[in-house]
């Protein structure tokens, strides 16, 4: 009889990219769409000087202007320009040239291509190659983190691209949606929520909020006490303890120390993992907000629409993701060393969620939710749950687990779900923008360039029809 | 305006034209809560969206960075006061922060810190068996670097001893420059299950000076009292501070999730830089212990206990339902304190750095709140109270952060003594009072209750914590 799922977990970061954190995990038998050392990607100084990627980020201070990511400086960072052409293509090109002028110098603008070394981030590497790594999860839009979070929540920001605070009356969530439906979700915070504006959820603080200093014990109690839904914040300021020293701001948003997310990632992990009823019934996903300004090499994808609204200033038709980021699914029903290469964007943490706990298929949260690839698609449900548990040391201290140890496999049910969703994605293409589907589609890294290409045709599609 | 308030003005000025950027965000976002923008498509516009905009235009000025107003308690019976924050960070681990705070009644606090947070010599873990691992205290270590000067125009002094009385009530200005630096180290080798234990120490330099009140109704205390009935209230030292002590805590991932705790120790030497006769030491301790009452959910069998969306308002103010399925009664706290100072036998502990008993101490610490600010005042000072805090409502007005209206009631009961050996607990002072609390963000912003049972009437009081 296969497992049943009754506990999703996310904890949603904030600001890095996939290439910035673990872009650099790609070798030989791990063939994620990360950096290849050979043929490191580059952005062009205003000097026209090319700073390449490199591995050599330090946990913080290379970003102490916080790069900009608001929606002309991601399409300048996307396009090398912030008036791109008409059907002009997305190079990634103008990183670098945004941060110089934000950090005020050529040489700290080329902090923007520094990426971690796998073993500078032993916590999210280690539990990476453990289980699965989405090498394909967008950020739901170009922009910063209150429209990027919305759709974390509400699964759309209704046509709106800024920070200003008014993310506040008619937004309805996935929280009311599952209490809709009987089953109890909750938002564990540390400092701060960016749903607490949410009328909806406001009106039941009682029932949609838990301190999240109480997630370690709540996980280990009854597993039918904790909530179905379970949405984790990190700390996004420091503050003073009454009894001496800080309590460090663990977000991991530049100039953060990231060692600090490291310890609360680790934590969230080992809180769910310590209780074998628990375990044995979730999955656990580790995703960020958006991409924070920080480059990444792989452009972002065509999506649709999730309500049809559009912005005018300015002007942008929510039918294109944001910048691709960092997404780590644990469940014990997944195969160490698994790279999923389906498209993610935020919504897919909703949609897997009603699936999971509620009706489905669903419209409550909008057309790009109720379209979007779910997590639970990942899960072997009749394999027997896993129940080694990783060994990870400190961040900074430990080697990650090499993903070279890891035994290449032949094509997982993923991966040829992600063939079978590429060909039909590339078949609704225009002609002049289809790929021609390989003969042999037997190899992972045959699977991943045959759905990147298509990917990528997608995308230029999209952007010959938007001219 | 006096001089430090103009200072602080321009440093204010000067600071935001330095960050437009951060100044032309904020300008929009109080320009919204004026003159609303156009509401979200599909959205309905509403007055209390409004509100929510004046809500986060007084945030973001709040949290103007580099530089912005902030607002706090100046200190006990010296209002509340208004004034400018600068911060400035050069990374993660280092941050210097200035604050300037002027209040109605012509107090003023000024301080400037510079802080380096450093990491635990290595992680200290709790809560793992069975050979599992357990969560990581994130606390870390801290050494600050301090100035700060103060001036609070009018304070309140009623004597010495258990047995001064109203009559006696005479005011001081109270001014004082001190520098110094503290420190905290968590200590991985002893800290555990049980909490965190971590070492304390502080160095410090201060200058106060004490100066009568003119136009007051009641006398100044160097007239009323000189030295003989307060120490140091006609000449003042400067001295230097040392320190060192030990805390323990409940981890910040807790191993209980109902029970918490903090406690610490301290041992401090005055030593007067001038004829020493003020020179003395003190040993102080405090902790607290708070239970909360939960009444689990009934047993079940499913996939998740039954949490009623549709409960009943009443029944949430008797028992306040969570997203567990549990609801909570309410939440003891037992609070206990003892501060003992020791001379040597020349040496007298200067008055006005002298613990008190009565409304809130000098650090804003509620003490015997049946009755007024410091009545009480001694070199030793004991003190337990015991609050009931019981939450009755989410705070339901729209577009306010996460908050909660509360209902408390407490029983005190101190003493205070004129040497370390009479301290007991024989003819302790008690009182009992109700009161009324507002919660945002786990932290009580506002507290309004009325003490009594003191045998000096009843006294409602008002406090406002520092929201930001």
């Amino acid at each position: 009889m296969p497992a049943q799922i009754n506990h999703f977990f996310v904890l949603m970061m904030e600001n890095r990219s996939f290439d910035h954190m673990l872009g650099f995990m790609k070798a030989t038998g791990y063939d994620i769409e990360g950096l290849d050392p050979a043929a490191l990607p580059y952005n062009e100084d205003s000097a026209e000087n090319k700073i390449y990627a490199s591995s050599d980020a330090q946990y913080t201070g290379d970003l102490a202007a916080d790069p900009n990511h608001h929606f002309p400086d991601v399409t300048q960072q996307l396009y090398g320009t912030l008036q791109p052409a008409p059907g002009q293509q997305l190079d990634m090109s103008g990183f670098v040239l945004n941060y110089e002028v934000k950090s005020g110098s050529a040489a700290s603008g080329a902090h923007i291509m520094k990426c971690f070394k796998p073993e500078a981030l032993p916590i999210l590497t280690t539990l990476a190659s453990q289980y699965a790594v989405c090498d394909h999860w967008f950020s739901s839009i170009p922009g910063p983190t209150l429209p990027n979070r919305l759709y974390a929540h509400c699964g759309t920001s209704r046509g709106r691209l800024d920070m200003a605070p008014e993310y506040y009356q008619g937004f309805y969530t996935v929280y009311e949606e599952l209490a809709k439906n009987q089953v109890p979700s909750c938002i564990f915070w540390s400092d701060w929520s960016t749903t607490l504006t949410f009328s909806g959820l406001l009106a039941h603080q009682n029932l949609f909020y838990i301190d999240y200093e109480n997630f370690s014990a709540i996980c280990k109690g009854p597993a039918n006490q904790v909530p179905a839904y379970c949405f984790i914040e990190p700390r996004y300021s420091p503050a003073d303890a009454l009894t001496g020293g800080v309590l460090p701001q663990s977000d991991q948003h530049p100039d953060a120390d990231v060692r600090d997310g490291e310890t609360l990632i680790r934590n969230v992990y080992n809180a769910i993992r310590q209780n074998d009823e628990l375990w044995h019934s979730s999955i656990l996903v580790i995703v960020y907000d958006e991409h924070g300004g920080i480059y990444d090499h792989l452009p972002p994808v065509p999506l649709p629409s999730p309500d049809g609204l559009s912005s005018v200033d300015p002007p942008f038709d929510f039918k294109l993701s944001g910048v691709r980021v960092p997404a780590v699914v644990i469940s014990p029903y997944i195969k160490p060393g698994t790279i999923c290469k389906t498209i993610f964007d935020h919504t897919s943490l909703i949609a897997t969620a009603l699936k999971l706990f509620a009706k489905w298929p669903n419209d409550a949260l909008y057309d790009r939710a109720q379209s979007a690839n779910t997590i639970d698609t990942l899960l072997d449900l009749t394999m027997t749950p896993r129940d080694d548990w990783p060994a990870f040391d400190e961040p900074a201290v430990a080697a990650r687990i090499q993903p070279a140890a890891i035994t290449p496999a032949p094509l997982s049910d993923l991966q040829r779900e992600a063939i079978q969703h590429a060909i039909s994605l590339n078949a609704s293409l225009p002609a002049a923008n289809r790929v021609p589907v390989p003969g042999d589609l037997t190899q992972p890294a045959q699977a991943g360039a045959f759905t990147q290409a298509v990917a990528r045709a997608a995308l230029a599609a999209h952007q010959g029809l938007k001219s | 305006m006096r001089r430090p308030a103009r200072l602080l003005l321009l440093v204010l000025v000067l600071a935001t034209a330095a960050r437009a950027e951060d100044w032309s965000t904020t300008k929009s976002a109080c320009h919204d809560g004026f003159r609303p923008s156009q509401p979200a498509p599909g959205t309905t516009p509403a007055p209390a969206q409004r509100l929510h905009n004046f809500e986060e235009c007084a945030v973001d000025l709040l949290t103007l960075d580099p530089v912005g107003p902030t607002v706090g308690n100046i200190g006990t019976g010296s209002g509340f006061g208004g004034g400018a924050r600068v911060t400035w960070s050069p990374n993660a681990n280092q941050i210097l922060t200035l604050k300037g705070l002027y209040s109605t009644n012509n107090s003023y606090v000024t301080s400037g810190q510079y802080r380096f947070v450093f990491r635990p010599l290595r992680p200290i873990e709790i809560g793992g068996n069975k050979g599992h691992p357990g969560q990581i205290d994130d606390t870390h270590a801290n050494l600050d670097f301090n100035l700060v000067r103060f001036d609070l125009a009018v304070q309140d002094f009623y004597g010495l001893g258990p047995d001064s009385t109203l009559a006696g009530h005479a005011v001081y200005r109270q001014q004082e420059t001190s520098f110094g630096v503290n420190g905290y180290m968590p200590l991985p080798v002893v800290s555990g299950r049980a909490g965190i234990v971590g070492v304390l120490g502080e160095l410090k330099y201060l200058s106060p000076v004490t100066k009568g009140v003119t136009g007051d109704a009641f006398p100044s205390v160097n007239v009323a009292y000189g030295d003989a009935g307060a120490p140091g209230s006609t000449t003042q030292a400067n001295f230097v501070e040392a320190g060192a002590g030990l805390s323990i805590r409940t981890p910040t991932t807790r191993p209980l999730i109902w029970e918490q705790h903090e406690a610490q120790v301290m041992y401090r030497h005055y030593f007067d830089q001038g004829s020493r006769q003020y020179s003395f030491d003190r040993l102080d301790a405090w902790g607290d212990v708070t239970f909360t009452i939960l009444k689990q959910p009934a047993a079940s069998t499913g996939r998740w206990a039954h949490v009623d969306y549709n409960r009943p308002v009443w029944k949430d103010a008797l028992c306040m339902q969570t997203a567990t399925g549990a609801c909570e009664i309410g939440a003891f706290t037992i609070t206990g304190r003892v501060d003992t100072s020791y001379t040597a036998n020349v040496s007298q502990v200067p008055f006005y750095l002298q613990p008190t008993l009565g409304g809130a101490d000098f650090e804003g610490n509620d003490t015997l709140r049946g009755l007024v600010d410091y009545r009480l005042r001694a070199p030793n000072r004991l003190l337990v109270q015991v609050d009931f805090d019981k939450p009755i409502a989410q705070i339901g007005v729209k577009g306010h952060p996460l908050g909660q209206y509360g209902l408390y009631s407490f029983f005190d009961a101190g003493n205070v003594s004129l040497t370390p050996g009479t301290l007991t607990s024989n003819g302790m002072r008690t009182d009992v009072g109700v009161g009324f609390s507002i919660a945002v963000q786990n932290k009580i912003v506002m507290r309004v209750y009325i003490g009594f049972g003191a045998g000096e009437g009843s006294h409602p009081n008002a406090k406002m914590a520092n929201a930001f």
